[in-house]
């Protein structure tokens, strides 16, 4: 089910831009975490509108590892997940647009093995770019705290971890079912809402609102829940997109098996 | 035989891509396959190469229905050639070759008759180039079945000849091939029979021997006597006190016909394939 060859091709095509977005993200995340110690000073001066606000976006931290969740991790999660699902999607799509179907798709190799090498790229790539991302975090958190406590941290990175290669497969089984025609920018169209939905649902106290909040991927991986708070994740709505991202994956791989391909 | 398609229909929605194509490649032949544009010779080759499903009828190459299986045994040219741009020739081809399980030793005796720079970006490549670089993935591994797409627009005639020398090696070596071409002289170099198809709906297939018996000639007339009657003679043009007559049947009668009148010169040539082929798409049109 799985080529090597076209799976380092895929690999080496697509590694460019693993190194871009993991470079990028990573670099952000490190300033914003070496910048604690002027920012900790900011914290204990700041207007009670301002605290009020925090409280609502999980409070003023405590130490270094829940500044990061509250500063840093969610805008990681939000270009993470952006990666993800373009990633996926240009992984599927390339060849529709860059019209090498004639070529590629000619080969000696069942379209199941393309779309299940190429789904084996595109979540190595998140686990690599997930684990580059962490390194350059944990470097910047060690760089301002030693003894930091990491076991939450790597918790959350886990699960993170998990909800990227859910957007991933989204993106990935979206190409799947689009024309040649249809621009990469669409599967940014995943995690967008997702996202615009997790951030409203933080900020209001209306109790409908809130709960909306658990149709986001972006819940059941929230860095206050579970590096500063300590509450239970959101399993139901882990458990949801488990299973929608392997249906999508199967219906993904039907259609793909079937689609047609033209110059 | 090494293809059989039988009624093959396509409808890409509402829309005809073929109506009903009939078609034969055997062992060791090469067929040349043409028509104008629009006349449905991608959508044919597209069904037998995997990439679009037919709507109805039997399609078959070696004994299978078109797949990644029978692919194995399958070397295709597109027409439109397009790989990744960012590699080198050689890069690209090695990734094929891996694929199709082949050395690189074929492949850089091709490159070498083809004159193609294997350390070239593919995004440099001329159009030319190009099309050298697809008749080497086409032919790598000696397949037993060749279905190419125009593949001789944009090379130079030498290469032509090259490609062509190609060819016969690879039928000498048992291959059947399809040749879809618009250039009708290719076809007269290489093929054995030719299968002509128009809006979707193959015509005939022959033998170039079969068609070429058909005896159309082309009669110049000096001075230009335009009154001239005999069944299956018709006037076609006037030109420098020249007339000009298409002309089929037997040469005695319009020999005859010709002594009638006074003439200064007169010359009757045989039609080309193109020429045969014009006349064979003014009929079908008058038929309809």
């Amino acid at each position: 089910m799985i080529n090597r060859d076209v799976f380092k091709m895929e690999f080496r095509r697509s590694l460019k831009s693993l190194v871009i977005w993991s470079v990028a993200v990573g670099s952000y995340i490190l300033l914003v975490v070496v910048l604690y110690p002027l920012v900790k000073d900011m914290y204990s001066s700041m207007p009670e509108e301002l605290i009020s606000y925090m409280d609502m976006v999980g409070g003023i931290p405590k130490n270094i590892i829940e500044y990061y969740a509250i500063e840093g991790a969610l805008m990681m999660q939000l270009a993470g997940a952006i990666f993800a699902a373009l990633l996926g999607f240009s992984l599927l799509n390339h060849d529709e647009r860059e019209m090498t179907t004639d070529v590629i798709y000619t080969l000696p190799v069942s379209r199941k093995t393309f779309y299940y090498t190429k789904l084996l790229v595109v979540f190595l790539e998140i686990l690599l770019f997930s684990a580059g991302v962490t390194l350059f975090t944990f470097v910047g958190i060690i760089s301002i705290e030693k003894n930091a406590a990491f076991t939450s941290f790597f918790s959350f990175n886990l699960l993170n971890t998990l909800m990227l290669l859910i957007m991933g497969t989204l993106g990935f089984a979206l190409a799947a079912v689009t024309k040649r025609t249809t621009k990469t920018a669409l599967s940014v169209l995943i995690p967008l809402p997702l996202y615009v939905i997790y951030f409203i649902s933080q900020l209001t106290d209306n109790r409908i609102v809130k709960n909306l909040k658990y149709i986001s991927a972006f819940t059941f991986s929230d860095p206050v829940t579970i590096i500063k708070t300590g509450d239970k994740i959101a399993f139901f709505t882990l458990l949801a997109y488990l299973v929608l991202a392997f249906f999508a994956l199967l219906f993904g791989c039907f259609k793909f098996r079937k689609k047609e391909f033209f110059q | 035989m090494t293809i059989r398609m039988e009624n093959l229909k396509k409808y890409y929605g509402r829309f005809r891509g073929v109506e009903s194509v009939n078609l034969s490649l055997n062992h060791g032949e090469i067929l040349g396959f043409i028509g104008p544009n629009g006349a449905g010779k991608s959508t044919v080759i597209r069904v037998l190469v995997g990439l679009i499903r037919k709507t109805s009828g039997f399609v078959e190459v070696l004994d299978n229905p078109p797949s990644e299986i029978t692919n194995r045994d399958v070397g295709y040219m597109p027409s439109e050639l397009f790989f990744y741009q960012e590699l080198t020739v050689l890069e690209q081809l090695r990734y094929l070759a891996h694929i199709r399980k082949t050395d690189m030793i074929r492949i850089e005796q091709l490159a070498k008759r083809l004159d193609l720079d294997l350390n070239r970006k593919i995004k440099e490549l001329s159009t030319g180039n190009r099309k050298k670089l697809g008749i080497i993935a086409a032919l790598m591994d000696s397949p037993k079945v060749l279905i190419l797409d125009e593949p001789t627009s944009g090379l130079d005639p030498l290469m032509q000849k090259e490609f062509f020398t190609l060819l016969q090696e690879e039928k000498k070596k048992g291959a059947s091939i399809l040749l879809s071409s618009h250039i009708l002289s290719d076809i007269e170099k290489v093929c054995d029979r030719i299968c002509l198809i128009r809006e979707g709906v193959t015509l005939f297939t022959e033998t170039l021997e079969n068609l070429k018996s058909e005896k159309y000639k082309r009669i110049f007339v000096t001075p230009a006597f335009t009154d001239i009657k005999l069944t299956g003679l018709v006037l076609v043009g006037q030109e420098n006190n020249q007339a000009i007559y298409q002309y089929k049947g037997d040469i005695n009668p319009l020999l005859e016909i010709l002594s009638y009148h006074r003439l200064n010169d007169v010359k009757i040539v045989d039609l080309d394939l193109e020429e045969i082929f014009i006349n064979y798409y003014q009929k079908e049109e008058a038929n309809d």
